[in-house]
């Protein structure tokens, strides 16, 4: 008993030591590396001599949970608002300066700090003492020697949304969506489906066509209702500046991965530790290494630009009006007649929903029971069914329950149809005629309603009376 | 007894005081670090500091530039394994009717009679100095499906060319493209669309072909590499390929093959281009590599 209690005090002081030691200077938490960058060869992950290699170009161009990196490139909303200097005026120790907007950017009504982003001064962050959102004039104090030219970009009170959307996202998403938005935060093991790895940039459920990204609204609106039938919950009870916070900072980290991802893929065929390996047949290690600071140094750093305006063009049109899904015929009216030929399209040879959706709509189609290949590695997949472009199971939707994750409106279900449901195998039927899809839509929604297979209503079974129905039971 | 509860207290006062002291995870900031403290932005400009990096696969075309052409053939060299056809007619499968309705190749490795091997890929991976650039034909490309099978199996494409997709099939395909640079598609092609109503435009150059699938029909396969240079190409049926006008100089050929373990018949294939001339390039390929 006495060298319990003693283990139990000195237990109790251990850990109480322990946690003051350790402090919270540990808690600085990290943007995961993917498996595709952790496949690549050493040096192309960190770098040959001067030349960064994928990890220090993410951090360069990303930062860490501590410190974001805001590259103007991207169509983020940092928060603030971007300008460029018209006239500077040093003043001793003050300035006087003029900002003009820039595109499509409004000042904020208050503002105490500027960021400048190009220029002498780059990097520096100025404090402002007064400051005119209506003419851009303002006042910089404390300059330190920081000088200002005419054309330098500036963000004024930038970076407050990207801010407040780190913080709730560790809050509120981290833990399943992972801190780099890789699906795989602590919780993430134990849901299926698994929560979105951002980092493809692709997201299932979008109003925006089959080619195009996910647009803000699209976000904002999971985020508002949750994808019911997942693990995803509403976050309805949020503020409007939260969720529209949160939509940006997942965002950002769409485009980190993605922007790694598209890094590595320039790498993976020449320089992944499989592609060195096989090279090492008829080629010098020293040699390959030699080859990979060559590139490293005079291509990548015009491919991570090239990267920073795909991503810019793709994340843009996004929210286009070319890139939102606008059915050419308004909805046709439910009836038993459009339901009638939805069912005809939806077991015809021309679409074939069946194929996947099963005859019934249940999602047990001929395609569920189907031994796959990974197509990118032609690996076969250990069990049968779909996959989607994050080599999960992916089975198509039994459409009897009612529960639609991409939302159960009408609409909703004609850009499921139309789109198909990005990374996964649902094609896109973008070229069948609106109308057509639209009656899809009706037979669709009346699935859920229909009598199980052999069941009688209870309004419908005839009154019988109960000595008739009973004999030819009794005479069996 | 009592000292047991005391030694439960100093283990409870301990943990009253590392919340005190300690690392709120949510709520008030903690000190240091940790998920709610507010991080700290630094703007980066648009571009970069070199800025005006030259663009990547900027082929320019310069007038007097001495070209030579290349022209070979892909052999293979060992046993070739016997392959099975991939459909038989009236095999009992899928949308038999049409998909089994003749015989059809297992197109993964195809030998001529004389050891050529078909639908191997022998291109340069970046554009030359002095190349021409590439221009996409007006004319749609047209990519086809009969009987459950693309055709063509293998194309080098130039970037920014239309594909129009067909079908000749009366039953439902779709086509998904599984590209690294490019934005994948995936759209339903309805049957005997023989107008192509489904279009696909590869907008940047593949490191590596990029793979073509039908989801409803999963043995389905081709194979498409957009190259924004026009110095690529597919062997035919007998194994032959020709590129003309390649600047004079030494290149290194991709050699890609579906079949091939690691899909690099060569990775780095040089061959020296003499102006005004034709060279002969004969590429072995060991039946050793073959992967099937």
């Amino acid at each position: 008993m006495k060298s319990h209690v003693a283990w139990l005090k000195r237990a109790g002081i251990a850990g109480l030591l322990s946690i003051v030691v350790s402090g919270c200077s540990d808690n600085n938490s990290s943007f995961s590396i993917s498996d595709r960058t952790r496949s690549l060869i050493p040096e192309a992950q960190t770098g040959v001599s001067e030349a960064p290699g994928v990890v220090k170009l993410l951090d360069e161009k990303f930062g860490d949970p501590q410190t974001l990196k805001a590259w103007s490139k991207l169509p983020v909303q940092w928060g603030g608002a971007s300008a460029k200097v018209e006239v500077f005026a040093a003043d001793g120790a003050d300035a006087k300066v003029k900002f003009v907007a820039g595109e499509g950017q409004t000042f904020p009504e208050k503002a105490t700090f500027v960021n400048v982003v190009t220029g002498a001064g780059a990097g520096r962050t100025l404090q402002l003492s007064s400051w005119d959102a209506a003419t851009g004039e303002a006042v910089l104090t404390g300059l330190g020697g920081a000088t200002l030219a005419a054309g330098d970009t500036c963000s004024i009170d930038g970076g407050a949304v990207i801010q407040s959307g780190r913080v709730l996202y560790m809050r509120h998403c981290s833990h399943c969506h992972g801190t780099a938005g890789d699906g795989n935060g602590p919780t993430a093991q134990y849901l299926y489906p698994r929560p979105r790895d951002y980092r493809h940039g692709v997201f299932k459920f979008t109003s925006t066509n089959d080619m195009s990204k996910v647009s803000r609204e699209d976000l904002l609106r999971v985020l508002r209702y949750g994808i019911p039938g997942t693990y995803m919950p509403s976050f309805l009870l949020m503020k409007d500046e939260e969720l529209t916070a949160i939509v940006e900072y997942v965002r950002f980290l769409s485009m980190r991965g993605e922007f790694e991802r598209k890094l590595v893929n320039e790498l993976a065929s020449d320089y992944s530790e499989e592609a060195v390996e096989s090279r090492l047949k008829d080629e010098q290690r020293a040699d390959i290494v030699g080859e990979l600071a060559k590139f490293l140094a005079e291509d990548v750093p015009g491919v991570v630009d090239g990267i920073g305006a795909e991503l810019e063009e793709s994340w843009v049109a996004a929210d286009s009006d070319e890139a939102k899904i606008v059915p050419s015929v308004p909805r046709v009216p439910d009836s038993e007649e459009s339901r009638r030929r939805g069912r005809e399209l939806y077991l015809s040879k021309t679409l074939n929903c069946a194929d996947c959706h099963g005859i019934d709509g249940a999602g047990n189609g001929p395609q569920t029971v189907a031994f796959e290949k990974n197509p990118i590695t032609n690996v076969p997949y250990d069990e049968p069914g779909l996959h989607d472009v994050w080599d999960n199971l992916n089975q198509p939707r039994n459409l009897h329950t009612g529960i639609f994750r991409g939302g159960r409106r009408p609409i909703d279900l004609f850009c499921r149809i139309h789109a198909g449901i990005k990374g996964s195998r649902m094609p896109s039927f973008k070229n069948t005629p609106h109308e057509d899809i639209w009656h899809i839509v009706n037979y669709v929604l009346s699935i859920p309603f229909e009598p199980e297979p052999g069941a009688t209503g209870v309004a419908s079974a005839p009154a019988a009376p109960a000595t008739e129905a009973a004999a030819p039971a009794a005479g069996e | 007894m009592l000292k047991f509860r005391s030694g439960i207290l100093t283990l409870a006062s301990g943990a009253m005081l590392s919340l005190s002291v300690g690392c709120t995870e949510y709520g008030q900031p903690a000190v240091g670090g940790g998920a709610s403290v507010v991080p700290q932005v630094v703007f980066l400009a648009s571009e970069s500091e070199s800025g005006d990096a030259e663009s990547a696969g900027g082929a320019e075309a310069t007038s007097e530039v001495a070209v030579g052409s290349i022209r070979g053939r892909v052999q293979i060299v060992g046993s070739v394994p016997e392959m099975k056809l991939l459909v038989k007619a009236g095999d009992d499968i899928k949308d038999k009717e049409v998909c089994a309705a003749v015989d059809v190749p297992d197109e993964r490795l195809m030998v001529s009679n004389d050891g050529g091997v078909a639908n191997v890929f022998v291109y340069l991976q970046k554009a030359p100095k002095g190349g021409r650039p590439v221009t996409a034909p007006a004319e749609p490309f047209v990519f086809d499906q009969k009987n459950c099978r693309f055709y063509p199996h293998t194309v080098v494409l130039p970037v920014n060319q239309t594909v129009r997709v067909l079908s000749n099939d009366s039953v439902a395909h779709n086509t998904h493209t599984y590209p690294s640079k490019n934005n994948s598609v995936n759209s339903g092609v309805a049957p005997m669309d023989r107008e192509g109503k489904l279009e696909i435009v590869y907008r940047k150059a593949e490191a590596v072909p990029l793979a073509v699938k039908c989801d409803y029909h999963t043995w389905m396969n081709a194979w498409h590499l957009p190259l924004d240079h026009p110095y690529g190409a597919v062997t035919n049926e007998a194994g032959d390929f020709a590129i003309a006008d390649i600047p004079a100089g030494t290149h290194s050929f991709v050699v890609w093959h579906e079949a091939a373990d690691g899909n690099f018949v060569q990775r780095k294939l040089a061959v020296e281009v003499k102006p005004g001339e034709e060279t002969e390039v004969k590429i072995e390929y060991p039946a050793a590599l073959l992967k099937l």
